[in-house]
Order: C-alpha cells, then sequence, then structure tokens
C-alpha cells in the first residue's frame, strides 16, 4: 500500500509540475485551449503501465490540483471534460494493435480538444466555437505526436512497479 | 516506436482540419452587422458601417467592442487572459470573437 501511494504520489507531483511548466510558459497562438500537454505523458505512462482508471484518477488529481494552484473553476470543469473523453478514446484506440503510444496519443489529443470545445460550447454555444475547432485538431495532432514519443520512451524504460 | 497507423491518422486528422479551412476561407461572405450575445442573452445588434464603441459591462466583466472599417474587434477587456483583446478584427459571416470568462459572443451576421 505504501509503495503504491509513493508510486502515484510521484507521478501526480510529475504531471502537476508538467502543469506548472506549461503556466510558466504560455503557448500564444491566439487560439485559447492551445497547449502542450505535457501532463498527458504522465496519464499515458498510466494508461499503458496500470490501467484506466488508474490514469483517470491521477489525471482527474492533477487537473483538480492544477486548478485550485494556477487555474480557476471553469478551466476544471473544461480539463475535466476534455481529459476523461481523451482517456476513454485513448483506451480504445490503445486496443488496435496498428498503433504504437504516438497514435494513441494524437487521438487523445484531438479527443481532448473537441472535449473541451464541447464543454465551452455548453457555456456558450457551438456555433461561436466551430471556427477554431481546425486550428485546434491541426495543433493536437503535432503535440499529440511528440507527448506520444516521450510517453513511449518513458513506457519502455521504466519497469512496472 | 512510431507505427503506421499512427502516422495515418495523424496525417487524416491534419487533411481534414486542412480542408475545412480551405472551404471556409472559400466560402467566406462579407457580413453586415454584428451581434452581441452575453451569456446566451441578446446584447445588441450594431451595422458594421457604423463606426462605433460598445461597452459590455456585466456581472461577468467589461469588454469593449469596436467597430471600425467595417470590422470588429474587441478593444479592451479586463478578464485574465485577454484572448478577445488578441484576436484579429472580424469581419465576415460567421465569425465570432469570444470572451470565454466574460460569456461574451460578438458574431458578424449577413
Amino acid at each position: 500500500m505504501a509503495k503504491k501511494t509513493a508510486y502515484y504520489g510521484c507521478l501526480l507531483g510529475l504531471a502537476v509540475i508538467c502543469g506548472y511548466v506549461e503556466f510558466l510558459i504560455p503557448f500564444d497562438f491566439g487560439i485559447p485551449g492551445i497547449k502542450l500537454g505535457l501532463a498527458n505523458i504522465v496519464a499515458i505512462f498510466l494508461l499503458y503501465k496500470n490501467g484506466f482508471w488508474q490514469a483517470l484518477a491521477v489525471n482527474t488529481a492533477r487537473v483538480l490540483l492544477c486548478g485550485i494552484l494556477f487555474g480557476n473553476a471553469m478551466s476544471i470543469f473544461y480539463s475535466l471534460c476534455g481529459g476523461t473523453l481523451a482517456l476513454t478514446v485513448m483506451f480504445f484506440v490503445k486496443k488496435a494493435s496498428v498503433f504504437s503510444s504516438v497514435g494513441v496519443s494524437v487521438a487523445g489529443a484531438v479527443a481532448h480538444n473537441i472535449g473541451q470545445l464541447l464543454a465551452a460550447s455548453v457555456v456558450i454555444g457551438f456555433a461561436a466555437l466551430i471556427y477554431y475547432l481546425p486550428f485546434l485538431i491541426i495543433a493536437a495532432v503535432v503535440t499529440g505526436f511528440l507527448v506520444g514519443i516521450m510517453a513511449g520512451y518513458l513506457i519502455k524504460r521504466v519497469k512496472k512497479i | 516506436m512510431v507505427k503506421k497507423g499512427d502516422i495515418i491518422l495523424s496525417v487524416v486528422c491534419i487533411l481534414a482540419a486542412v480542408i475545412v479551412l480551405v472551404f471556409a476561407f472559400a466560402l467566406k461572405t462579407d457580413g453586415k452587422s454584428a451581434v452581441i450575445t452575453v451569456d446566451g442573452e441578446t446584447f445588441g445588434e450594431y451595422l458594421l458601417s457604423d463606426e462605433q464603441e460598445i461597452i459590455i459591462s456585466t456581472e461577468f466583466g467589461t469588454n469593449k467592442v469596436q467597430i471600425k472599417d467595417g470590422k470588429v474587434s474587441v478593444s479592451d477587456a479586463d478578464c485574465p487572459d485577454r484572448y478577445c483583446v488578441d484576436h484579429v478584427a472580424i469581419d465576415s459571416t460567421g465569425e465570432t470573437v469570444v470572451c470565454l470568462p466574460h460569456r461574451v459572443v460578438v458574431e458578424i451576421k449577413e
């Protein structure tokens, strides 16, 4: 039990640091919602090593912590929607052997952005945001690809605990 | 590490997004008026031909919308991220500038 607490605690801490780094270095493409998605490296790592629910639990805790530390209530709502949809999509994509962690990550990143857009559309309506979707998808593919490669290295080299 | 499926998925997504962008750009039409809504409720409708500045002050915050040279932009706002202020000026039907924290949507109508 103590070993599990330490293990998940470490990974949660790592994910929060990733969120903090993104907070310090804001991406400015003028389009809201584009992030590096570094914390997803941890989420994907957990998905492969320990399972869907473990990844979801750590991701939810990370969103709450980051939201309390350097976000706000609405950002927690958007991130939870995006992150949960992303993990669900990644769980299914992972089952297809034609994808490595890279494809899983790209699918997750695209789902994440769509999930956040849907959450924001609950607040202000979908028509207002539809123009952002192509830009968000392109950014998601690029960042998802890189995050997938980094997660892949971690998955390969870190022994399962 | 990278498999064929990864590449195909990435290319398909990017192509789909690019095609949508090309279509949106090609089918763009000049708008005639701007409609501002706050939290889903219509705040006002303004002709793009009338140069004016509109101040929207609600419990969510304050935004200043400027109509000049037939284009609409947010000239100032007190929201934390100021994405709305950074946004390029809009003038085509369907285009929007959104201030999410203040629930303000500026949309161009024909």
